[in-house]
């Protein structure tokens, strides 16, 4: 890992289906998620997918990318910038920022987003992984 | 202080969160979670011990999650128990809108901290 490096990322599309089996399977069923008539009272106007599930594409993108350090030594901070609506798909990115020397070995600092289909950043961040 | 909440993921509850958050290229995390769930779990847990779906909060507007943080620093298995507690780590009303924030300790059965979190999300005032 050197400065400067993109990490692998990926595409992932939402939709409907996903946000429903993520909200059984994470327990999170916020009806801003699921019940388009609720969500059209929001300041949404519609049905949107979970934050969590764009952090849950931000993990995976970091356990692929620092496979052997990631589950013990990972660290994210990230905001939830924008919606990802359903249907839309998103882009999973990062890069490499640093990678600095401390006592447990070099950890490199990411900045990582899920970019929308029109490039805006639905969650932005920072996150650092131990390099193996 | 707000739990304990103890919860773990059996291999079905695991394969559909995979399932639910991955694609083609998703890495096959084996017999271990991906990070990611645990801290979902511990929110949903969060949420219904503060009854943040409820119909008063839900006719006020509901709550929007504005930004995460997480620290993993051991990998969690399928199956192994884990337990949650959390606190109120700040409250506070900035322009109109109330921004809550709660601190989340995980801990294995030997009580060693697998994970810690901090969610902000805004709530009706």
């Amino acid at each position: 890992m050197r400065q400067g490096q993109r990490l692998k990322g990926f595409t992932r599309s939402v939709t409907h289906d996903r946000i429903a089996a993520y909200a059984d399977a994470s327990g999170d069923h916020n009806p801003l998620h699921l019940d388009e008539e609720y969500a059209r009272s929001t300041q949404f106007g519609g049905v949107i997918a979970h934050g969590m599930l764009s952090m849950a594409f931000v993990c995976e993108l970091m356990a692929a990318n620092f496979p052997d350090t990631w589950h013990a030594g990972g660290k994210m901070k990230l905001r939830f910038k924008a919606p990802v609506l359903p249907g839309e798909t998103v882009e999973v990115t990062g890069e490499v920022q640093s990678v600095r020397q401390t006592e447990q070995g070099q950890v490199a600092q990411c900045s990582v987003a899920c970019l929308k289909p029109d490039g805006t950043e639905a969650l932005s961040g920072t996150v650092s992984a131990p390099v193996s | 202080m707000l739990g304990p909440f103890e919860f773990s993921f059996d291999a079905e509850r695991a394969a559909a969160f995979v399932a639910s958050t991955g694609g083609a290229e998703t890495p096959d995390f084996g017999g271990t979670l991906p990070p990611s769930a645990v801290v979902a779990e511990g929110l949903a847990r969060l949420i219904a011990e503060l009854d943040l779906f409820g119909d008063e909060i839900l006719a006020a507007g509901g709550v929007v999650h504005t930004s995460q943080e997480a620290e993993f620093f051991s990998p969690v298995s399928v199956g192994q128990k884990v337990s949650a507690t959390a606190k109120i780590a700040g409250n506070t009303l900035r322009r109109g809108t109330r921004f809550v924030s709660v601190f989340t300790e995980f801990r294995n059965e030997s009580h060693e901290i697998v994970a810690t979190a901090s969610s902000t999300i805004v709530v009706p005032k």
